[in-house]
């Protein structure tokens, strides 16, 4: 036994001693089917800088028979740049050069992936940088320190855009916007006025120029018209509350506080205009229901009789003192609306009538749909904003690639190729075919939400030149009443197909 | 060719000792007294895969721990040697793992496997405590096994490793007689790869203590 004792331990101590040894290679069985290693990275190219550039790396596994090897599973792996095993997936801008990336995996025989070829490149690469509005912002036109714009700009090298490189072009990125210069592209506020040049430069290369005309915004007084809903007796009443909540709504309009989800225009002003329901009728007397008139017709009324146009040219309140609002049953558009006529042609396509005595000989009016403009807020809840719009002498916005709306800061676009709800879409292609979002009161779109310096320009205008308009003056002083005409058919109304 | 080799090892030691036995027993001086004892083995072993990367006897550190039991006839054929033969149940555990320090991919085996050890040669010296070193061959065959590969803790559902039932090699001992006990280190060192089909060439090797009563 003395002898077993002391055999065991002189086993046991040569077995330790001689025998036990760590791995050294990758023998796992799983890991080992590993035969082919992919790699790429969605950015080849970058711009030199003096700092490091996390690379973001797909790198794929496939067995021999090339199918692919734990997908969903995180397998670490090698990388090498050019021969040089890196510990993290980074670039050293500051070394310009051209660099070739591998990822590797020790399985038994060490496995290489494809090589991506990486260029850190400089200045002299880019050969073009187009600056551009946003579409959200396309615009250029703008009113000084009012809503911002924001840009956006396109790197050129000898293969074409660069992109992926949004980061780095704007960390090394100057906007100059006439003497303002910013070192971003986005909220950029418009201070000064006039023609105003703006720049980008990258890396010291600079871009195209584009050109805004800057206004200075003008504070005009607030000019307060009557408005008189009329019903007629067989159609469809408006209510008190529903009154008020049209005069509501056109009042905020034109005093520019409504807002939707995309960005305020950079065009976008208070009109001054304001609106109340009329409180007086034509005679004097108080109106049992204040902004509210109801006109007695036969059973049978409908914009299908003979006599529809002339009801309701005989029944217009006078426009020198109330703008004249029928609630009807339109059923094909959402409401229309008559352009005003001029007393002078100060304000390109309006109608103008010198005459010193002029007679009124069409229905100067804005006509609302029941249905969609009251009940259904169809397609938007500023129809008779829009009416109104029209009523003051605005085109549509889309109204041709022409002489369109003859408002400058507006884009030219038209919906002729539209169908469907991309009639209402704000997203729209302007003639020239730039994208740019719509958020126009004289456009068809769902989201509205102004009138633009513009297209106030050119209400004011016929506030001052039109002829049966219910200015201040005539409010409160006497003036002889308006001579209505013979009705003159041909004169059509804006037809508002929302 | 392992294969081949190992057979023809194992053939040749059987044959060298049945020609010793074949000699001893024409020779005309008074014949040695050939015994042959039977006794029941117990053998803890540790178990792990040689990826051709490991010297003789070389044992690693990411072996797993079995266990096998079984008999063992023991023929002493003169007073410096005996011969035995072991058949034995083993349940054999081994494990495949990744060196990789960033990921944990490991293939765990599991096998039930019937043994047969073959020992021509085991030289013997002594009175009662008697050192002894052996070399034979052994055969061993699953009659089960079960696997599984996990990734980093989480289990692997599309891995299964083919694996031969069949395992066979040489193997070599020291150890010694005390009376009719025996004590024994014993290298398995195995010729055909258990896991087939793979990339990574691999057979299981193992130590045994081998305690006989």
């Amino acid at each position: 036994m003395k002898a077993l004792k002391k055999f065991i331990p002189c086993l046991a101590l040569l077995l330790g001693i001689s025998c036990v040894a760590e791995r050294e290679q990758e023998n796992s069985f799983y890991l080992n089917q590993i035969a082919r290693i992919s790699i790429s990275t969605p950015q080849q190219i970058f711009f030199s800088e003096n700092l490091s550039q996390a690379l973001p790396v797909d790198v794929r596994y496939f067995d021999e028979s090339n199918r692919p090897l734990f997908t969903n599973q995180n397998i670490p792996f090698e990388l090498f740049l050019t021969d040089s095993l890196i510990e993290a997936p980074s670039l050293d801008l500051s070394r310009p050069g051209t660099y070739r990336l591998r990822a590797a995996f020790p399985t038994r025989e060490r496995t290489f992936s494809n090589d991506v070829e990486i260029q850190v490149v400089g200045p002299d690469y880019i050969q073009e940088i187009r600056l551009d509005f946003s579409d959200e912002t396309r615009n250029s036109f703008a009113v000084a320190d009012n809503n911002t714009m924001d840009f956006r700009v396109r790197v050129f090298g000898p293969e074409g855009e660069i992109t992926g490189l949004e980061d780095q072009i704007l960390r090394n990125l100057e906007l100059q916007v006439g003497e303002q210069v910013s070192s971003s592209l986005q909220n950029i506020r418009i201070r000064e006025t006039g023609s105003l040049k703006v720049k980008a430069r990258i890396f010291g290369v600079e871009s195209n120029e584009l050109q805004i005309e800057s206004r200075e915004d003008i504070v005009y007084p607030v000019k307060e018209m009557p408005i008189i809903f009329h019903v007629f007796s067989n159609g469809p009443n408006i209510s008190e509350a529903q009154m008020a909540n049209e005069i509501s709504k056109v009042n905020a309009a034109f005093a520019n506080t409504i807002r939707t989800s995309f960005r305020s225009n950079v065009n976008a002003v208070n009109g001054y205009f304001r609106f109340r329901l009329a409180d007086r009728a034509p005679d004097g007397s108080m109106l049992q229901t204040v902004g509210y008139n109801r006109i007695e017709v036969a059973s049978d009324f409908s914009d299908d009789s003979p006599e529809y146009l002339q009801t309701k040219f005989d029944e217009m309140w006078d426009p020198n003192r109330y703008i004249n609002v029928f609630i009807e049953s339109i059923g094909f558009a959402a409401g229309f609306a008559y352009l005003p006529t001029l007393s002078e042609g100060v304000i390109p396509g309006l109608q103008v009538n010198s005459n010193p005595d002029p007679v009124i000989n069409y229905p100067y009016s804005i006509s609302l749909d029941y249905r969609f403009a009251i009940e259904q807020s169809n397609p938007n809840p500023h129809v008779l904003a829009h009416e109104m719009g029209h009523y003051l002498g605005l085109y549509h916005t889309f109204q041709n690639c022409g002489p369109g709306d003859y408002v400058d800061d507006t884009k030219p676009h038209s919906i002729d190729n539209l169908s469907g709800n991309a009639v209402f879409n704000n997203n729209r292609r302007s003639c020239l075919g730039e994208n740019f979002i719509s958020t126009n009161f004289m456009d068809y779109v769902v989201n509205v939400d102004h009138f633009t310096f513009d297209q106030r320009e050119r209400m004011n205008a016929v506030y001052d030149f039109g002829l049966f308009v219910p200015r201040a003056e005539n409010q409160t002083s006497r003036i002889s009443s308006f001579k209505k005409g013979t009705l003159d058919r041909s004169i059509e109304p804006i037809i508002c197909n929302f | 060719m392992k294969k081949a080799m190992a057979i023809m090892l194992v053939v040749a030691i059987v044959s060298i000792s049945h020609q010793l036995q074949a000699e001893i027993l024409n020779d005309s001086i008074p014949k040695p007294k050939k015994e042959m004892k039977v006794g029941v083995r117990i053998a803890p072993s540790l178990n792990f895969f040689n990826y051709d990367d490991l010297g003789f006897a070389q044992v690693t550190s990411d072996y797993k721990v079995g266990f096998g039991a079984g008999a063992v006839f023991d023929w002493k054929l003169s007073e410096f040697n005996h011969a035995r033969l072991e058949p034995y149940m083993e349940i054999q555990p081994v494990v495949n793992n990744s060196i990789n320090s960033n990921i944990e991919a490991v293939t765990e085996f599991n096998n039930f496997v019937f043994g047969l050890d073959a020992i021509p040669l085991v030289l013997t010296y002594g009175g009662k405590i008697k050192p002894q070193i052996s070399f034979g061959g052994f055969a061993k065959y699953y009659l089960s096994t079960s696997q599984e590969t996990t990734l980093n803790g989480n289990s692997v559902n599309n891995f299964e490793a083919n694996t031969s039932s069949l395992q066979y090699g040489l193997n070599y001992g020291v150890g010694v007689y005390i009376g009719k006990r025996l004590v024994e280190f014993r290298y398995y060192q195995s010729l055909n790869d258990f896991v087939e089909n793979t990339q990574v060439p691999n057979s299981i090797n193992q130590v045994q203590l081998i305690l006989v009563y």
